[in-house]
């Protein structure tokens, strides 16, 4: 990107059966979505030259997303509110952007995601799932590529609250230290395994930055 | 529709099966029409990466949609691992559009691409909950219809599909939807919509005709019942400038194997390599106008997206204008990064100009077809290309910075002698040799990859009559290719033989081996074309458990007077014709392209003595 281009945040849902399609098909779906909008998104100057998207924080395949994050490049004069109304009738179904703007902060600040988990059996099951969930260690089996081993994880979370349906987890989600809600999951199976909390659905919700209070937009 | 609320166990099934995108439907230009009187679902018998590759579905399933009172959805075979959640989870095969069991619609449609995927067109059936054997099918169950190449020779699914559509489908599609919809208005027996439709012309019911055989298991007799045709002339559409072609389509969310926009440039071939089923039923040529190509190009790389189109056609050097073409499409393209690729460029028409221009979009590999390593081999199937020509091209091609090619060539070919074999190794060091002297940049290393497949007799070529190589010949064959193939910068990859054995079996088959793919769908065939999935042992099981020979079907070769299970079809080619080559390439003789001399075929009887060879 030689020109001057002007970094812009889109912020886009991803629900329903949509939220199992992987990372690397919904850059490309949005590329292409941009480029049906004709909507100047700068390219790469790569071997096969396509529309440069950055997706900072990568939302696991089966999980939903309300407030995702994309980043393109657009020429200085583009207007970026007019992106939703351009993109969204060439979207598939389950995407959709609700609102696009010019960056202010960079995506690095991002420390932490709200997740929604919704239970079988609903609050009341949420109500106890939150009460479990603040013990403290947490240890569940934490699988990497090459081991799998006993990790505390709750350094790694923030607060939980339940819900109507569930709860609600604000988690680690940067580069450094990041959560997988499905660990809060395995927690509770671990903790009270007679229980047999189900997790019907996740859905990721607001960012944080470093201080878990100020949504990070 | 969302069709995990259809269908809420998804929520947990997709998580566990690979690649989940293939099942949620709702992808961008994904058809949602409203209640029509008339639903077809379009079935794609193979994965949704594959079926979403295919432009004739596309076209199709577009036309049907443009008719009034018709709507159509698609569907795609699940894999393996998806079947088996399904079944466990009490979930039909359901459409991608509104998640609708198979068994809801009015009509299914299957295209039928490739023999490899006949356990899948009955796998599919009975998972979206209709009987697979059309006789034992009820009055309030769908019609089953299939198209495509494979219906040229479709005995071997005679006992599942009520009818075949024969040659092109843009206009005989619709007129057969337009009789179920009349038919089902004034509600008559399906019995009687198929005796209408076998009057429509290229339409061929199988249940209106009986076939007698020999004590030897060959063809005695194909009688036609109550009216049917004796024999059922394919469909073409004359007009190819007019014909219809959709203004969108269905762009898929998660990558197909040729993930692109595409555009026919013409229809037939010229060039009439003998074992070359689509070069003699795709015939006579027409082609589409240089200012069609254009607008529908544009249409589709602005109505989708995609980075790339393609332009199709059986030969794409030999369409006149394909330059002027390219440059025009390019002044548009360009701009905005999509690429064009050209398959199917022959080594002797092939213009290194025209490739750098495209490469300034999108880089791409070069790949030809000798077929055939030594020039008499290569007239015996009517390759009319010189080793000459294909080191011209390729030394072009390394002066102008390719550093590789990819060469394809089969094997097991009629009259194929092991010095016909060695002369595969020995243009592959021509090849090498050539790049030592002509590449522009040699710091990289040459790659050169050349890829066998083994031979497949097919209907309605000069070949058809032609006996496959057994198994252990081919095998013999490879490993001879794979010690007199040295240098390291030559690859050698082959085709799996088995997979081409059975491949061999359906081209050529007849009704009798309807009963055996059911039995082989029952004992757990799927995707026999994939050869993780081919349990050839299992066919073979089969096959002999019916008392049937592998071999009858596979290595026989057929005689000239003998009633070819495909005698009913009429594809324009005639019999003359295609024996005529047969003796022909047995002598070694090759014939002029039609450009040259017209060599009358009789496929422009077609359209009324009508053939564009220019």
């Amino acid at each position: 990107m030689e020109e001057e281009k002007i970094k812009t945040r889109i912020r886009f849902q991803k629900i329903g059966a949509a939220a199992f399609i992987s990372h690397l098909d919904l850059m490309r779906t949005l590329g292409r979505a941009l480029s049906r909008a004709e909507i100047p998104a700068a390219k790469t100057n790569g071997f096969n030259p396509h529309a440069y998207i950055s997706i900072p924080c990568a939302l696991s395949l089966g999980y939903e997303g309300t407030r995702e994050m994309a980043e393109i490049g657009l020429p200085p004069g583009f207007d970026p509110a007019s992106i939703p109304e351009r993109i969204n009738p060439v979207l598939p179904r389950g995407i959709s952007v609700t609102e696009a703007y010019p960056i202010q902060r960079k995506s690095a600040e991002i420390a932490f995601a709200e997740y929604d988990l919704l239970l079988e059996g609903g609050g009341e099951k949420g109500a106890r799932a939150s009460a479990l969930l603040s013990t403290r260690p947490l240890v569940v089996m934490k699988k990497s590529k090459r081991r799998e081993e006993e990790t505390d994880i709750a350094p790694l979370i923030r607060r939980v609250e339940p819900t109507g349906q569930g709860f609600r987890a604000v988690v680690a989600c940067s580069a450094s230290e990041n959560l997988n809600p499905r660990l809060l999951g395995d927690a509770l199976k671990k903790l009270a395994p007679e229980e047999e909390f189900r997790v019907r659905l996740t859905r990721r919700g607001r960012f944080f930055d470093q201080s878990g209070e100020e949504e990070f937009r | 529709m969302d069709l995990i609320e259809k269908y809420p166990r998804l929520a947990e099934i997709l998580p566990s099966v690979e690649k989940p995108a293939r099942y949620i439907g709702g992808e961008y230009g994904s058809p949602v029409k409203e209640e029509a009187e008339l639903s077809l679902v379009f079935c794609f018998p193979d994965t949704y990466e594959i079926g979403m590759s295919h432009l004739g579905m596309r076209i199709l399933v577009g036309l049907y949609n443009d008719t009034d009172g018709v709507r159509c959805e698609r569907a795609y075979a699940p894999w393996v691992d998806m079947e088996a959640k399904m079944r466990e989870n009490g979930i039909p095969l359901y459409s991608l559009e509104t998640g609708t069991p198979l068994r809801d619609f009015d009509a299914v449609c299957f295209t039928l691409q490739y023999e490899l995927c006949y356990t899948n067109v009955v796998n599919m059936l009975d998972l979206g909950g209709i009987h697979p054997l059309a006789a034992e099918r009820g009055e309030d169950e769908p019609v089953v219809i299939g198209g495509g190449p494979c219906t040229f020779n479709a005995e071997p699914l005679a006992d599942f599909f009520d009818i075949f559509i024969i040659g092109e489908g843009e206009e005989v599609n619709r007129e057969l939807a337009l009789l179920e919809l009349a038919c089902k208005k004034e509600g008559v027996s399906k019995k009687e919509f198929l005796r209408r439709a076998s009057r429509l012309g290229g339409v061929y019911v199988p249940s209106l005709y009986e076939i007698g055989y020999h004590p030897d298991g060959t063809l005695a007799s194909i009688t036609p019942r109550d009216g049917a045709p004796e024999k059922v002339t394919k469909r073409i559409v004359s007009d190819l400038d007019h014909m219809y072609f959709p203004k969108s389509f269905t762009v898929p969310t998660t990558e197909a194997i040729h993930d692109r926009a595409m555009v026919e440039l013409f229809r037939g071939c010229i060039r009439g390599c003998r074992f070359c089923q689509a070069g003699h039923t795709w015939r006579p040529l027409r082609r589409k106008k240089p200012e069609t190509v254009l607008r529908q190009a544009k249409e589709h790389i602005s109505y989708s997206g995609c980075e790339e189109i393609n332009l199709l056609s059986l030969s794409s050097s030999d369409y006149r204008d394909l330059e002027t073409l390219c440059d025009e499409l390019l002044t548009y393209s360009e701009p905005k990064g999509v690429g064009i690729s050209l398959p199917s460029l022959r080594a002797d028409s092939f213009s290194v100009e025209l490739l750098e221009k495209l490469q300034r979009v999108k880089k791409s590999g070069l790949t030809f077809a000798p077929e055939a390593g030594s020039q008499r081999l290569r007239d015996v199937i009517n390759k009319n290309i010189t080793e000459e020509a294909i080191l011209n091209a390729c030394g072009m091609a390394f002066a102008a910075g390719w550093n590789g090619v990819k060469l394809y060539f089969m094997m097991g070919l009629p009259t194929e002698t092991y010095e016909d074999l060695k002369g595969i190794a020995e243009m592959s060091d021509h090849v090498l040799y050539t790049w030592r002297k002509t590449a522009a940049n040699k710091n990289r290393g040459a790659k050169i990859t050349v890829s066998t497949s083994s031979f497949v007799p097919k209907p309605f070529t000069p070949f058809q009559w032609a006996a496959q190589d057994t198994e252990s010949m081919l095998r013999d064959k490879i490993s001879f290719l794979r010690d007199n193939i040295h240098a390291k910068s030559v690859t050698y990859s082959w085709h799996e033989p088995k997979v081409s054995k059975l491949e061999s079996v359906f081209a050529r088959g007849d009704r009798k081996l309807g009963a055996v793919i059911y039995e082989a769908w029952k004992r757990g065939c799927r995707f026999d074309g994939w050869d993780e999935q081919m349990k050839f042992d299992v066919w073979m099981a089969a096959l002999s458990d019916l008392s049937l020979d592998f071999d009858f079907y596979a290595t026989r070769a057929r005689g000239e007077e003998e009633i070819l299970p495909w005698d009913m079809i009429d594809v324009g080619v005639t019999k003359t014709y295609l024996l005529a080559g047969w003796h022909d390439a047995l002598r070694g003789i090759p014939w002029p392209d039609c450009r040259q001399k017209c060599s009358n075929c009789g496929a422009r009887r077609l359209n009324n003595g009508v053939c564009v060879t220019d």
